[in-house]
């Protein structure tokens, strides 16, 4: 008997080193395909604005924040990280890309601690390879730590329920509360997370106490519900203290006025994302937004001719459903906890047939969280022989797909402004000025322009905060920087969007019809660059920017 | 096999929540029909008719499941007290040909049934000396005819006109009951105006034979909550084996109408016009063995659609007084046999697309937001109603045969009357004869998605046809396949068995 317990003993021995040691394979791997192609394309705009946001003094960053769209976690996090680091690119990207990688080990205890030790390793490949997840840990923004929150928060769920054990509930409490810090969207896990409990836990056990007449609850005695559902108490504190910590931010963040306008959260709730020529909400279908934004977090960011073929792969979906229908089981408790934290996937859905912005993939990182988990459970449940053939193509795929995002110069996500600002700079002749459309490209100018170009963003404000776009006034204005330049580069961005291209072509006339010559036309991913000289034309000296200069802060 | 049923109370969340995806499957499914025929703007006329043909026969179907599965009820009879009775039971054991180890199989377990006055009869329309000496060694009286007039109603008739019982329980040859088969379901004869009793088919081969598992798992939605609405609408009909009658009932219509292959549906719409009732026992009491090739599965399908098909177009079910929800039950299992039709409009559309740029309506864009919906909530709500039983194989058992069912409606509607033939349970030589049609669909479908690349570009017109072709192809690929190889691994065992579909709800 000893023997045979030994052997068992050191049969578990080896296993859990094996496991350790697959997780830590996942891992190491993880952070290559993060590491490996960080620096392959350069700031968004909204990465700039993390800059912007997180370089003002702390008091600031808090009081900017309170009555901004973001709840404060990340850029506080964000201030001292750049303060530690410098504002590189890679510094601060390294940031999500540690939050990023992180996920992958939490990923296998989450998966592994609901189900199994099987599930807990899909589910940490799956995270490690995700070209999804990988693009959010690249990026210096919330979302990777938005993932890492939904994924932590949902397993306590799951644990806390299973076991109602004071520890796990503290700790659903912190991570759902740094998750609601991180982004407001994590609502849509919460409330799912809320519908869990209350559907999956609550209601099937005061029943069941009925049932078996044991029921202490009545509709004069309602604190009998404690009794007859364990977990309840702990729920309910938990869930008073989340609300009260993000009520009252939020309270602040939705009545009390920005300093310089009006509230910008529910500006764009009610408004729209980026506030100038995105079209305010309206009800309408939206099922290509839908479709690419499966398409994202299935297969990542390519092309638009790649997107767009990706989308029109939807008759698929059928067949998936078809084939996936053995599969389909009544489930247990915890893959409930699942299922209503992934259901926020549609509930966005729903409201993106309404308020187009959400239906953007990064603002699904948090519901996210669980559908990964899920997808785990379900390929851990194939069988042998069809698991392991499609793990490999998975692995096969997942890395194709990465080469195929980070290196791929046409890809969707991409505006290449890094570039374009860097030729500028490489250039650059005393005498010069910069316009840049659209004017919210300012945080991307600062990071990349230094402070001694004249810069300009287009349209402009007026004396009255009020914007100047109408074709006589982007005239005057053009006019007016034209005339204290000797040449004038114009950087146009977002020209998918109606009113800025029509910015655009608006100075572009103006240029084309007061003497000016575009000596230069250069085209980035979604850029375009001119340089406008006024006749006559001289030829000028060009020199391709130099890409081991790296731009930081002025 | 667990044969607890389903507690009452579960019974009642389950058709709750099938009520309540009813109601969602019918807000999608009036948004998608909504859009088809008024906001649609057709582009090709001949495709968009196609295209509205097929969905409205498809919404019409959906729509009968939806009525069907939120109306169901399980008789759950109590246990037959034999010792307070003075029925007699004449077992018939239909026997044409069969091996003689699976005919000595049913004959034990037939006369293994409990009950104190059963009279065991094997009927060989074979005949067979073998079978003779079976039936004398298993105590059954052996019976045959000199000639094979009716096939197998006229063989149940010739027995009929010999034995006397007052209840008649048939077989086929390879369907054993089990000892409990009369306990468990002569209570349902109290009432009097009950004419017969059907409980379900299940193939025991299916754990060895993937064509035999993939038809068992093909009868999943019809032996669960299909015959279960049905049972409330009192339109439940006999299916040939495993089904006892009351010989009253049968005496009074002249005993199983000889002129259909498929005289169980025959002789149930006759007795329902003479006012008599059935009733759907959903508990899995005798096993059988399905077809173990593609042929013999389409063999069993034609002349189900063939029998089924010439009752509609020739025997003019719908009058005297086939009305209200039993007409309507009976009009779905007519309906059914035109789901290849349908199938065979869905592969069309890709294939105009791809070779001729032909497509039903503009603005595809539009399509999925509308479709999808209808698509996905009638995907669940099937799901759900098999209570999670249905599998994919399921679903290409029942589309892949089209060419099938096709060729059962145009003889039906222009060909000669068909006989009666009886599905093979030993399998015939390898041939991909039977599924020459698919072959060439395949053929079709897999030229089509080269050469809609090459003339179209990756476009996503072109991507989404190609993404709809490789589905058919994933469809109409399996019966290729399993013509290659029947005996291919079942992928079912019985420990991991999909649940029998009638009792499904007992897991």
């Amino acid at each position: 008997m000893e023997h045979v317990a030994k052997e068992h003993t050191v049969a578990g021995v080896t296993e859990r080193i094996r496991t350790i040691f697959a997780v830590l394979a996942w891992t190491v791997f993880g952070l290559a395909l993060r590491v490996a192609s960080l620096n392959s394309r350069g700031l968004w705009l909204d990465e700039a604005i993390t800059v912007k946001q997180a370089s003002r003094v702390f008091l600031r960053v808090i009081q900017k924040l309170a009555t901004g769209v973001h709840p404060p976690l990340y850029h506080i996090t964000m201030h001292f990280w750049l303060k530690a680091f410098g504002t590189s690119e890679v510094a601060l990207r390294s940031f999500s890309v540690i939050v990023g990688v992180i996920a992958i080990p939490v990923a296998f205890w989450a998966a592994s601690r609901i189900y199994d030790r099987r599930t807990g390793l899909i589910a940490a490949g799956l995270v490690a390879l995700s070209p999804f997840h990988i693009w959010y840990s690249q990026e210096a923004r919330m979302y990777a730590l938005l993932f890492l929150g939904g994924l932590i928060s949902t397993a306590f769920l799951v644990l806390a329920v299973r076991e109602n054990r004071r520890h796990l509930w503290v700790g659903y409490l912190v991570f759902t509360t740094v998750g609601l810090f991180t982004h407001y969207f994590f609502l849509f896990l919460m409330m799912g997370q809320i519908a869990f409990y209350l559907i999956a836990e609550a209601w099937p056990r005061e029943r069941d106490a009925r049932h078996a007449g044991t029921a202490v609850a009545t509709w004069r005695r309602p604190w009998g519900l404690f009794a007859d559902i364990p977990t309840l108490k702990s729920w309910l504190i938990v869930f008073l203290v989340m609300a009260s910590l993000v009520g009252v931010w939020l309270a602040n963040s939705i009545f009390v006025p920005a300093e310089d306008g009006p509230n910008a959260l529910m500006g764009s709730v009610a408004g729209s994302g980026l506030g100038y020529g995105q079209e305010p909400p309206t009800i309408a279908l939206r099922f290509n937004d839908v479709a690419l934004v499966v398409v994202q977090m299935t297969m990542g960011f390519h092309s638009p001719e790649a997107m767009s073929a990706l989308v029109s792969l939807w008759p698929m979906l059928i067949y998936l459903v078809f084939l996936l229908m053995a599969l389909i089981r009544p489930v247990k408790q915890a893959t409930w906890a699942l299922l209503f934290g992934a259901s926020g996937i549609l509930a966005m859905f729903v409201l993106g047939q309404w308020q187009g912005q959400i239906l953007a993939s990064r603002y699904f990182l948090a519901v996210a969280a669980p559908a990964f988990l899920l997808v785990a459970r379900l390929l851990a449940k194939l069988e042998d022989r069809v698991r392991k053939p499609l793990l490999a193509v998975l692995v096969i795929a997942s890395l194709v797909v990465w080469a195929g995002q980070s290196h791929n110069p046409r890809n969707a996500m991409v505006h290449d402004d890094r570039a374009a600002f860097q030729t500028i700079v490489a250039n650059y002749r005393p005498g010069d000025a910069v316009i840049y459309v659209p004017f919210y490209l300012d945080p991307l100018a600062a990071y990349y322009l230094p402070t001694s170009i004249p810069q300009y963003g287009m349209p402009q404000y007026g004396e009255f905060d009020e914007l100047r776009n109408t074709q006589a006034q982007i005239d005057e204005d053009t006019a007016r920087i034209a005339a204290s330049a000797k040449r004038v580069w114009v950087l146009l961005s977002f020209q998918d969007i109606g009113p800025v291209r029509a910015d655009s072509e608006a100075i572009r006339y103006w240029m084309k019809h007061n003497a000016y010559v575009a000596e230069k036309h250069l085209s980035f991913n979604q850029v375009e660059l001119y340089l406008y000289a006024p006749l006559p034309l001289v030829p000028p000296t060009f020199f391709e920017p130099d890409a081991s200069t790296e731009a930081t802060l002025p | 096999m667990n044969e607890t049923y389903t507690p009452a109370e579960r019974r009642a969340a389950y058709l709750r929540n099938c009520r309540a995806l009813v109601v969602l499957c019918v807000i999608t499914g009036a948004y998608y029909l909504w859009w088809l025929l008024f906001d649609a703007r057709p582009a090709n006329p001949v495709l968009y008719a196609l295209l509205i043909g097929a969905e409205l026969f498809n919404l019409v179907q959906a729509a009968g499941f939806w009525y069907t599965i939120s109306n169901q009820t399980w008789t759950d009879p109590p246990d037959a007290d034999f010792a307070r009775s003075t029925e007699h039971v004449d077992a018939f054991i239909t026997v044409y040909g069969e091996p003689v180890d699976v005919v000595e199989n049913t004959v034990r377990a037939v006369a293994a049934m409990r009950h104190p006055r059963l009279k065991v009869w094997v009927l060989d329309d074979g005949p067979s000396e073998e079978i003779r000496a079976l039936a004398a060694r298993c105590g059954a009286t052996y019976l045959t005819r000199p000639d094979r007039i009716g096939a197998k109603a006229g063989n149940v008739n010739h027995a009929l006109s010999v034995s006397a019982g007052e209840f008649v329980v048939i077989f086929d040859a390879d369907h054993a009951p089990e000892p409990r088969f009369l306990q468990r379901t002569m209570a349902c004869f109290a009432e009097d105006r009950v004419s017969f009793v059907q409980t379900p088919q299940s193939y025991r081969n299916r754990f060895e034979n993937r064509v035999a598992a993939g038809a068992h798992e093909q009868q999943a939605l019809f032996y669960g909550p299909i015959l279960r609405g049905k049972n409330a609408a009192h339109a439940v009909f006999s299916c040939g084996t495993n089904v006892i009658f009351r010989r009253a009932a049968l005496d009074q219509i002249g005993g199983l109408p000889e002129d259909s292959i498929t005289e169980d549906l025959r002789v149930s719409l006759v007795l329902k016009r003479l006012r008599w009732t059935s009733v759907y026992v959903p508990e899995v009491l005798a096993t059988g063995l399905g077809p173990v090739d593609v042929a013999g599965y389409f063999s069993q399908q034609y002349r189900w659609a063939r029998g089924g098909l010439e009752i509609l177009f020739r025997r003019r079910p719908f009058f005297n007084g086939m009305g209200g929800p039993r007409g309507v039950q009976y009009a779905l299992s007519f309906v059914y046999w035109f789901t290849g039709l349908a199938y065979l409009c869905y592969v069309i559309l890709p294939l105009a697309f791809l070779f001729f740029d032909l497509r039903p309506v503009q603005v595809p864009n539009e399509y999925p937001s509308h479709f999808l919906p209808y698509v996905f909530t009638t995907l669940f709500t099937m799901i759900y109603a098999s209570e999670f039983t249905i599998t994919f194989r399921a679903v290409w058992f029942t589309l892949a045969a089209f060419p099938v069912h096709i060729a059962a409606l145009f003889t039906s509607l222009f060909g000669r009357a068909a006989r009666f033939v009886v599905t093979s349970k030993v399998g015939g030589p390898r041939s991909l004869r039977p599924v020459m049609p698919q072959i060439i669909t395949l053929f079709a479908l897999g030229i089509a998605i080269p050469y809609g690349i090459v003339t179209g570009g990756v476009t996503p017109s072109v991507v989404n046809n190609v993404a709809f072709a490789l589905g058919h192809i994933l469809v109409v690929s399996g019966f290729v396949r399993f013509a290659l190889d029947p005996t291919g691994h079942s992928h079912t065992t019985p420990g991991d068995d999909v649940p029998d579909p009638a009792t499904a709800a007992e897991k």
